[in-house]
């Protein structure tokens, strides 16, 4: 182990800043740094900016020096997350050639830089660069005065979902949570002048406030049954040491806790707000949302959820209740789904369902597909908004109705939707498919009870193919809308462009950055089922560490603590 | 020789190939290579194209894959004829992905049924290739439309090749994405996208029955420690492969209750159901002929639909050893297939049509084969039909063409004289498929009834009955087509011998290729002899001494059968002696049960209109008067008065807040009570 204690404290000894800084996880946190050094960038930028812009005519959206800064505020945000995604990438060399197998802790416990936070954040910063690859042509078509702001705020909450994926200590999972939402609150109201958008904001800040309140009630519960601490690791040692006293309280803090978490999430029955939101979010906010926030805050939910690993026995009820109710609720809801946004919002709750079942069984394997599931529900998802931004940009719509026949007018287009959806069906070959049948596989042989709901699941995930093809059905059978005939006189009037033909009125479409963010989530959801084997073995790794690492700090382990290493230093501070 | 057994692998690759060289032909920007030749001078417009995208080049890409393919198939037919002493399995495999314990393999495993399969597969394909470069000449669509034929038979040949059941699978979604591509391949028809998407949706019912079956096997299998211990015994094997059923399926009767095992098989069995168009999920394939023709043939005819009966013989050892739940299923639903089947095609009147009602018929003939037990029977129907319906199916495919489109048999007659190939070669397949004078079809069809008589005579006479109507339907078209004289408006053109010369090649297998493999020509080995010598051995519950005795008996009657058939066929469309109106009208009511097509299309509008829409109706009245009636009473409560206008003036978000609370409060009480009881 190449940061073993030793050498870090003599580091510290010989005032070398270069060993504090690596005692301090430093390097593991450069993504986050960098992240943050980008967002001031753009802050400050912008204010130089502002200067310029106040004396040019209130309509002046078009004038070059505001378009230029919506630009470089992009470029900006871009090529942060890009360098932080090398980072991270470097990070992996840190695991394989030093076999750092159970993490570090960084900033005083409050950070787990292990595997799981590294292959989270790799699959979080892809995401997010194609979040960034749709709002570039969004941001300047429709708050092109704004765009400074709005990409300081995105990258404000990418920040706080970044830093969630290695929260162990429950400061800094709510901090980190609430950068997160308070962020994500401002950008649903983006755009300002629209009603439906102000008002999911309104929504979202109101429902968002009542489950942090719930959450941290939940926090301070579970703060004082474990005796004072607040750190994640030392909830094993808690939960040895004193099950009967726990176990009135337990369930309350338990329940608390997970209505926090399911409402990120967006779990039954914790979802209410989501189609609401969905739909009156700008596209590539509900993107965001759906996909950043979900991943990030699953990730707690794995740390959160491992130490009651063979206690209580129960957190299984409770997670298995919310991921029945999901089922339930995302896919008998969706059938009747007028708008593509709120059918999409149904969606998510439905395959939160799906992830939820795969954290009833807290063993390595099963924890480890639902990471996975995660890491492909990123491309597919992210493609399907891609596709809803594009269409509705085209046709000026959200209805799905309305998208009938679009087949005729765009085919490419359609094509690729129709890839997307199929993949959040579960159709073979996408990454969907393989992330569900690795899902139940590990669900399936564990007990009668896990098989049981597998076979639910699979019966709502049949539901599920209805409505997903219902959308294809109407893109690609029915007489074309008016909509859409609209959209065929445009097109015939200027002659399209390549890969999904722009022309009309739309910017959206054509956009090389719109191209890429669909071309990426088609790769991901390609590649990433037929090619698993390398992400699926990280991800296995990454949870069996983190078993490992669980293990370790129990009191019975034979392990003698100091041999953890780094993380022993908050783990016995602590003991209760 | 031994090159092409030991590289059998490279036998999907050919075509996959082909499909992504004919890909990036199309994707090659146009103008540019337009601009790049214009100094060589040449006027044709085809010329300016790129290399790989002109059509020749397509055509060549795809048909030489074929037929690479099919020096593969001929190379292991000459293996399977060497191996004397029963046949040994080439399994090979490599590793594809990994996930926990779950390694999954692609391999190919060659037997016999593999070596049947593949050359059905590659030899039909290459003659409907040729047809096809005559069929869509003129159709814009000509590379794109080789191009999927080439994904097409990648997936199928991949099917065919599978060492295991997941593999299968993966192949088994993929030649259904190749099939609705090109039933949906003159998208800009509303008819054929609604169809294209029907085949989706209907397919996806019986996958989900398969993935299910699966998933199952592979869960108690897996807990088990089967496999474990299986594959640790034969390392070369893959999770789930064919060969290790029958081990898998014994130790399953030991450690499961009959009615699982049993549900497994149907589960399985449901995959077959819509691939091979069993009632009830058989209402695809009708309006799969809203296909170009040639796919008609190679896709709905041949090959694809003919995977599910693959597949359970495939499965076999599975669905054998439910003797009592399993097998009678599987045999009630090929029986209702072959009668539903038999009795629609009588009704119809578009030429592509009857024969898809055919196929479907035809089909319920081979499951309920599989059913009785008859492996090699319905194996055997399998291989020859593929044969003669294909021939039909092309012949149609050409009558349509020289008729400008023209797909109604009361605007045609008399056709024979003007399409002399096509009209032959149509009747060999008629009397073929009416298993008449010993043609391929009289040798399949009456194994199937021999083992229908020896097993249950009820099945024995509907499946002679319906055997009957197939010769009365067949020649009903054949008489309607090409006798008689000519109805129609439009100008007949002339065959086109690019699409004649594959309908004369197919005529020899029609006609021959049931003999020969009969065992009773030129010394040649029967078809069971491999088959039966494969892996299912022990499991065909028919000796062939007994099966011979039994086919002596039906065949003569089969014939009487048939002949009826022919004849009143003949006396109704031929001679006109019953005049078809008054038959109408005397059986009105079968006639428009047959008509609507035993209602099932409706039956299931209505079903899942009303079961969708009523689970969706039923949440959206559980969350308005459940949800917000909980939360209205809670305001009421709270409140204390004017809850009604508080109602009517709360917005949503008071709403979700208070839910949010009141499944907080649920959740901790259930939670709690839960529990105490675990």
């Amino acid at each position: 182990m190449v940061f073993s204690a030793d050498a870090l404290s003599s580091a510290l000894l010989d005032n070398d800043w270069t060993g504090f800084l690596l005692k301090q996880g430093v390097p593991f946190l450069s993504p986050e740094f960098i992240l943050i050094l980008t967002l001031l960038l753009i802050i400050v930028l912008s204010l130089f900016s502002v200067g310029k812009t106040e004396n040019k005519p209130e309509n002046a959206i078009n004038s070059p020096v505001v378009s230029l800064l919506a630009s470089n505020s992009w470029n900006l945000a871009m090529g942060g997350t890009v360098l932080a995604l090398l980072t991270v990438i470097a990070h992996y060399f840190l695991f394989f050639f030093n076999h750092f197998d159970v993490g570090y802790s960084v900033l005083y416990g409050m950070f787990k830089a292990d595997l799981l936070s590294v292959a989270s954040r790799t699959f979080l910063l892809v995401g997010f660069i194609i979040v960034l690859l749709m709002s570039k042509r969004y941001v300047a078509t429709f708050m092109a005065k704004q765009a400074s702001e709005f990409f300081a705020i995105l990258l404000t909450a990418f920040t706080g979902a970044m830093f969630l994926c290695g929260s162990i200590d429950f400061v800094s999972a709510f901090v980190s949570l609430e950068t997160l939402g308070i962020s994500s609150y401002l950008l649903v109201g983006y755009l300002r002048n629209n009603q439906q958008s102000t008002e999911a904001s309104l929504k979202y800040l109101v429902y968002g406030g009542a489950s942090s309140a719930l959450f941290l009630f939940g926090l301070a519960l579970l703060y004082g049954l474990m005796g004072g601490s607040t750190s994640l690791e030392t909830l094993p040692l808690a939960l040895n040491s004193g099950v009967k006293e726990l176990s009135a309280w337990l369930p309350i803090a338990l329940v608390l806790v997970m209505a926090g978490v399911g409402f990120k999430i967006s779990a039954a029955p914790f979802h209410m707000w989501t189609p609401d939101v969905y739909e009156g979010a700008p596209t590539p906010v509900t993107a965001f949302l759906s996909v950043v926030s979900k991943l990030a805050a699953f990730v707690f939910a794995i740390r959160f959820l491992l130490p009651f690993a063979g206690h209580v026995g129960s957190v299984t009820i409770l997670v298995s209740l919310l991921a029945l109710l999901s089922m339930l609720v995302g896919n008998t809801i969706a059938l009747k789904q007028t708008n593509i946004k709120r059918l999409l919002a149904y969606s998510t709750i439905a395959h939160a369902g799906y992830l939820l079942l795969g954290l009833t069984v807290l063993q390595y394997h099963s924890l480890a597909t639902v990471l996975f599931y995660l890491f492909t529900y990123v491309f597919m998802n992210l493609g399907a908004f891609a596709c809803v931004l594009v269409t509705s940009d085209l046709l000026k719509t959200e209805t799905i109705a309305d998208m009938a026949g679009l087949g005729k007018a765009k085919p490419m287009l359609v094509a690729m939707f129709s890839i997307f959806l199929l993949g959040l069906a579960g159709m073979p070959i996408t990454a969907g498919f393989f992330a569900k049948l690795f899902l139940f596989q590990a669900l399936v042989t564990e007990n009668p009870i896990t098989l049981g709901m597998v076979l639910l699941a699979l019966v709502a995930s049949t539901v599920s193919i209805y409505y997903y093809l219902n959308v294809i059905r109407t893109m690609v059978v029915a007489e074309p809308s008016d909509a859409v005939k609209a959209l065929m006189g445009q097109t015939e009037s200027n002659a399209g462009c390549a890969l999904m033909a722009g022309g009309g009125t739309s910017s959206l479409c054509g956009s090389t950055s719109m191209r890429w963010a669909m071309i990426l989530s088609l790769a991901g959801t390609l590649l990433l089922g037929v090619l698993a084997t390398p992400i699926m073995t990280v991800c296995d790794v990454a949870m069996y560490e983190l078993i490992q690492a669980g293990k370790q700090l129990e009191p019975e382990s034979a392990q003698p603590p100091a041999n953890v290493g780094g993380v022993t230093t908050s783990a016995s501070s602590t003991n209760p | 020789m031994d090159w092409f057994i030991q590289t059998l692998w490279l036998v999907p690759i050919y075509p996959l190939v082909a499909f992504l060289l004919i890909s990036l032909g199309r994707a090659l920007p146009k103008p540019l290579a337009y601009d790049a030749s214009e100094g060589h001078g040449h006027t044709d417009a085809s010329e300016a194209l790129p290399l790989l995208a002109k059509k020749e080049v397509a055509f060549a890409l795809t048909s030489g894959a074929t037929l690479m393919g099919l020096v593969h198939a001929i190379a292991s037919i000459g293996w399977l004829f060497n191996q004397h002493n029963g046949v040994v399995a080439i399994e090979k495999n490599w590793q594809w992905l990994q996930a926990g314990d779950l390694v999954l393999k692609l391999g190919t495993l060659l037997d016999a049924n593999t070596v049947m399969m593949l050359f059905v597969v590659t030899f039909i394909s290459l003659f409907i290739q040729i047809y096809t470069h005559g069929y869509m000449n003129h159709d814009k669509g000509y590379a794109k439309f080789f191009g999927y034929l080439a994904l097409f038979n990648f997936s199928m040949l991949g099917l065919v090749l599978s060492s295991n059941l997941i593999q299968t699978y993966m192949f088994w979604e993929l030649v259904g994405v190749s099939s609705y591509l090109l039933i949906g391949f003159w998208f800009h028809k509303p008819a054929a996208a609604a169809a294209s998407m029907k085949a989706f949706l209907v397919n996806r019912v019986g996958d989900f029955g398969f993935l299910l079956g699966i998933l199952l096997l592979l869960g108690i299998t897996f807990t088990s420690g089967f496999w474990h211990d299986y594959l640790s015994i034969n390392p070369d094997q893959a999770l789930l492969s064919f060969q290790g059923f029958m081990p898998m399926v014994g130790a399953l009767a030991k450690g499961i209750p009959a009615w699982l095992l049993g549900l497994i098989g149907i589960l399985v069995f449901m995959g077959s159901m819509a691939k091979s168009a069993q009632v009830p999920l058989h209402t695809w394939l009708p309006d799969a002929m809203e296909g170009p023709t040639p796919i008609s043939a190679l896709i709905h005819a041949a090959t694809m639909v003919a995977a599910g009966v693959y597949l359970i013989a495939r499965v076999f050892p599975l669905v054998a050893a439910s003797t009592d739940i399993t097998m009678p299923f599987i045999t009630i639903i090929g029986v209702i297939t072959a009668i539903v089947g038999a009795t629609i095609a009588v009704t119809q009147t578009d030429i592509k049509k009857a024969l898809a009602y055919s196929t479907m018929s035809q089909l319920g003939f081979m499951v309920t084969a599989m059913g009785l037990g008859a492996y090699t029977a319905g194996l055997f129907h399998l291989f020859t039909h593929a044969f003669f319906k294909a021939m039909l199916f092309l012949g149609s495919g050409s009558v349509i063409h020289a008729c400008e489109g023209e797909q109604d048999m009361r605007k045609m007659g008399g056709l024979l004289k003007k399409l002399p190939v096509t009209g032959i070669t149509y009747l060999i397949g008629t009397v073929a498929i009416s298993g008449l004078f010993w043609t391929s079809g009289f040798w399949s069809k009456d194994e199937i009834l021999a083992a229908a008589a020896h097993q249950h005579p009820v099945i024995y006479i509907l499946l002679s009955a319906t055997a009957g109507l197939t010769s009365f339907y067949m020649f009903r078209t054949f008489f309607m087509t090409f006798m008689g004289t000519y109805r129609g408006e439009a100008h007949v053109h002339k065959e086109d011998p690019v699409m004649t010369a594959p309908l004369a090649v197919l005529a020899v297998p029609s006609l021959l290729i049931g003999v020969l493999l009969s065992g009773f020509a030129f010394g040649l080995p029967a078809f069971g002899h491999y088959i039966t010598h494969g892996l299912m051995s022990e499991l065909s519950h028919h000796p062939h001494s007994l099966l011979d005795a039994m086919f002596n008996k039906v065949g003569n009657a089969s014939q009487m059968v048939g002949l009826t058939g022919l004849v009143l066929a003949f006396a109704v469309y031929g001679m006109k002696l019953i005049n078809t109106d008054t038959v109408k009208r005397v059986l009105a009511w079968p006639y428009e049960l047959f008509r609507n097509k035993w209602f099932f299309d409706d039956v299931y509008q209505g079903l899942v209109e009303g079961g969708f829409m009523l689970i969706a109706q039923m949440s959206s009245t559980f969350d308005k008067v459940v949800i917000d009636g909980v939360v209205n009473g809670v305001g009421c409560i709270t409140s204390g008065t004017g809850g009604l206008i508080r109602r009517l003036q709360t917005g949503r978000i008071q709403t979700y807040v208070t839910v949010l609370g009141l499944s907080v409060l649920a959740l901790v009480v259930t939670y709690q009570v839960l529990m105490v009881k675990g």
